[in-house]
């Protein structure tokens, strides 16, 4: 790695004089997006204050779609959450050299992700604490008691070690990082950062702790990550409903998760790549490594999709194959369709040789593959849902004003997370920046003193 | 009008006396001179054309029961020749797990779809009996009625003759049910007399019983809905308002369960077969809902059950509801 990087690799000052210059002052451009998301958030929590005063029935929900949007988002958030984590974790434990680009976006946006996911499906619900007083106090004192509870309380308790042990990974990720920062800035940051920097001095003993640490949480973090998407695919598999009662998802979503990871990382990165100029640090092979990999998972999940398909016809049920027929022919039709091609035509284009490493082309097919992920969480949940066993009931979903902006809202949540991450600490891992070689880290003793 | 059955009075909670007075003998028996009709029955009107065209609250998706069999019939030829024969031995569901133990009764229901007409009057009810709120037509047309037990319109056969189905669907009280388990909180439980219990203080509302119950017969309180002066005055002490945010379903009229057995225990004795009647069975005015002990093999919901006509809806989902249903007995083209 080292070898073929002698021709670009920046040195240490350059790596230093880069990403300090991602935590300037905004510009205008930036300041505005920043603006422009903000506001989408407040749209987000006028929404969200109103379906806490009058009732879950601010959303379009009813019978009996009893779940829509809101799960299907917070779904979205938890995979792409994790996604974030495997591929730094995974990609570390199996030494893939090209991670240290794009891993400090990854795993921001895992923790981004997760801690978004949160809010989603908090319903306004009685808290029991809150019970005690009186109603006037009660009733709005509920957001605040309710916020950090996720829907199931399943996925929650599973939720929460990972992602405290993401967080972890992530911060221990940092800290060489913020050393190096600590020495390189002034001021109020100066004394942030020592702080955040733990007393970080690159010793050889300190190097050798961090690495044994690092391997150590990289190693529980994979297991983690794994069960925890697994358990989210159960809590489906195990309803009865035509679509979710299959032991297919675990696996299925786990496959989904990693083509999710590179197109949200993409999304994420290449603008920081155009705009901050960072083109020696995530370079062309970098993106040629992501781009490759996104068609063979598309097959990979073309596979599971037809899985799906033939088992519910192989399976002889009436009502799910009806179910299936359903959902391919009739109102939520457009949803399925979108999200087959989305996800399984849409990825095939990086087959081409030139596209895995132009940016533009990564940059749609990574946007085409977000939405097709999020309407395949979108197709399992509502369309199953409206045309399961009783047709008494069988009926369609509308978005309302308030949960519209719910989900915009979430979206916004992240971006803003972000966009606001990269403007106060280091995106771009200095340390792994200058090589991930033991000979080298420790030339990063030397400057960071 | 009025059938059999007394004013409602105290002692609540018991069967009505066969001796009761019908309110109808009171009434004068002369003719209305425009209508024909009786005169308390028919009132004069004039109709006016207003041009305007007012949605209906259609709360069934469709008509058509798409091969389920959820209300199933008959022929009547069939049907003599099974009562004669009996039923056949029932083949119960392959299980993994122990059969549920009842140590006291084992409540249950039959509904007997030949002999509903349709008439809601068990949706009434059990409105008023179990302090149901009313959401307005337009939340109803959505999907957000709260009933919870509602009458279901199948159609069956060719168009020009259908045969008509009205089966009162409300919570099955499944043995395996559904929804006890997909809850994290353990609200849905299943109680040791049969009943699927909901506890509304622990409810939490993910609204995930309600996705996976097959009958889709779980209410949820998208709003807080209020009852409005003068109607809190006739709100049934027996029964908790539910408030915003939880779910709630029927629940077999378990005050009434309790005042059945309370009263049986004051007199020292057994609870007999009819002392308990649910509001719905007791509205019914063709006596097709029956309550009763299915533990108790001569008690009328128990014969009613081993019934050569009875049936389970979606028998074939494994469920094992409490109640059970009779088909209706039809007669020639079905």
């Amino acid at each position: 790695m080292s070898d073929n990087r002698t021709t670009t690799s920046p040195t240490f000052a350059d790596v230093n004089r880069d990403v300090l210059r991602t935590l300037d002052p905004p510009g205008n451009l930036y300041f505005a997006w920043m603006c422009f998301v903000a506001l989408l958030l407040a749209g987000f929590f006028v929404a969200w204050t109103g379906q806490v005063w009058w009732g879950m029935g601010m959303a379009g929900k009813r019978v009996p779609q009893m779940w829509a949007m809101y799960i299907t988002t917070f779904v979205f958030w938890i995979g792409i959450g994790h996604a974030g984590t495997l591929i730094s974790a995974i990609l570390y434990l199996f030494r893939a050299r090209w991670r240290t680009s794009i891993y400090r976006g990854a795993e921001a946006m895992t923790i981004f992700a997760v801690d978004d996911g949160r809010p989603v499906p908090a319903d306004p619900r009685r808290a029991h604490v809150v019970r005690v007083l009186p109603p006037a106090v009660s009733e709005p004192a509920l957001p605040v008691a309710e916020l950090p509870v996720a829907l199931w309380s399943g996925t929650c308790s599973r939720s929460r070690p990972t992602s405290s042990v993401s967080t972890v990974f992530f911060i221990v990720g940092l800290v060489p990082d913020i050393a190096a920062l600590r020495d390189a800035s002034t001021g109020w940051r100066r004394r942030i950062f020592s702080m955040l920097a733990l007393g970080w001095e690159g010793s050889d003993t300190q190097w050798r702790h961090y690495r044994r640490a690092y391997g150590l949480l990289a190693s529980l973090a994979t297991p983690l990550v794994l069960s925890v998407h697994s358990v989210v695919s159960w809590d489906f598999a195990m309803a009865l409903v035509p679509g979710w009662h299959s032991t297919l998802f675990a696996p299925f979503l786990r496959r989904r998760r990693h083509l999710l990871g590179f197109a949200m990382v993409l999304i994420l990165m290449l603008p920081m790549r155009h705009f901050f100029h960072l083109h020696a640090y995530i370079q062309e092979k970098h993106l040629d490594a992501m781009g490759q990999a996104d068609p063979g998972h598309g097959l990979v999940l073309t596979y599971f999709y037809i899985c799906e398909v033939f088992t519910s016809l192989y399976s002889g049920e009436h009502i799910e194959k009806a179910s299936l027929f359903w959902k391919v022919t009739a109102t939520y039709a457009w949803a399925l369709w979108t999200m087959y091609f989305c996800n399984c035509v849409a990825p095939l284009i990086l087959f081409w040789k030139r596209c895995p490493h132009e940016p533009g082309h990564l940059y749609i097919v990574s946007i085409l593959v977000l939405i097709g992920m999020w309407f395949e969480r979108f197709n399992i949940i509502v369309p199953s849902l409206g045309h399961d066993f009783y047709p008494y009931t069988w009926g369609i979903y509308y978005p309302s004003p308030t949960d519209t902006m719910i989900v915009i809202g979430s979206f916004s949540f992240f971006f803003l997370l972000f966009l606001g991450f990269i403007k106060l600490m280091p995106s771009l891992s200095i340390v792994g920046g200058e090589g991930d070689d033991p000979r080298r880290r420790s030339g990063s003793r030397a400057h960071g003193h | 009008m009025g059938h059999r059955y007394a004013p409602y009075q105290r002692p609540r909670y018991v069967a009505a006396d066969t001796k009761s007075v019908n309110p109808m003998d009171i009434l004068p028996a002369t003719p209305d001179p425009a209508s024909g009709g009786l005169a308390f029955m028919s009132v004069k009107v004039t109709l006016t054309k207003l041009g305007t065209r007012r949605p209906l609250a259609v709360l069934q998706a469709t008509h058509d029961q798409d091969d389920r069999e959820l209300a199933q019939h008959v022929d009547l030829g069939a049907a003599r020749e099974q009562a004669l024969r009996g039923r056949g031995a029932e083949t119960p569901h392959p299980t993994l797990y122990e059969e549920q133990k009842y140590p006291g009764p084992r409540w249950g229901m039959t509904i007997d779809v030949d002999a509903c007409v349709g008439c809601q009057a068990c949706v009434t009810s059990c409105q008023a009996e179990n302090n149901v709120p009313i959401v307005g037509k337009a939340s109803a047309a959505y999907g957000r009625q709260l009933n919870w037990i509602r009458i279901e319109r199948w159609a069956d056969g060719k168009p020009e003759h259908p045969t008509n189905m009205f089966p009162p669907m409300l919570c099955q009280h499944c043995e395996v049910a559904p929804c006890e388990p997909v809850c994290p909180v353990y609200a849905a439980y299943r109680t040791e007399e049969g009943l699927n219990g909901q506890v509304y203080n622990r409810c939490v509302g993910t609204r995930y019983c309600g996705n996976n119950c097959p009958y889709h017969v779980r209410r949820f309180n998208w709003f807080q809905y209020e009852f409005p002066t003068p109607l809190e005055v006739q709100l049934n002490p027996d029964v908790t308002v539910r408030q915003l945010g939880v779910m709630e379903k029927c629940t077999m009229c378990i005050q009434r369960i309790i005042a059945g057995k309370d009263r049986a225990k004051d007199e020292k004795r057994a609870v007999r077969d009819g002392d308990i009647q649910t509001a719905c069975q007791q509205t019914c005015p063709t006596q097709a809902i029956t309550f009763g002990n299915l533990k108790d093999e001569a008690s009328s919901a128990a014969k009613l059950t081993h019934s050569p006509r009875a049936y389970h809806v979606l028998e074939e989902v494994g469920t094992r509801p409490s109640v059970t249903y009779l088909r209706k007995v039809v007669r020639g083209h079905a």
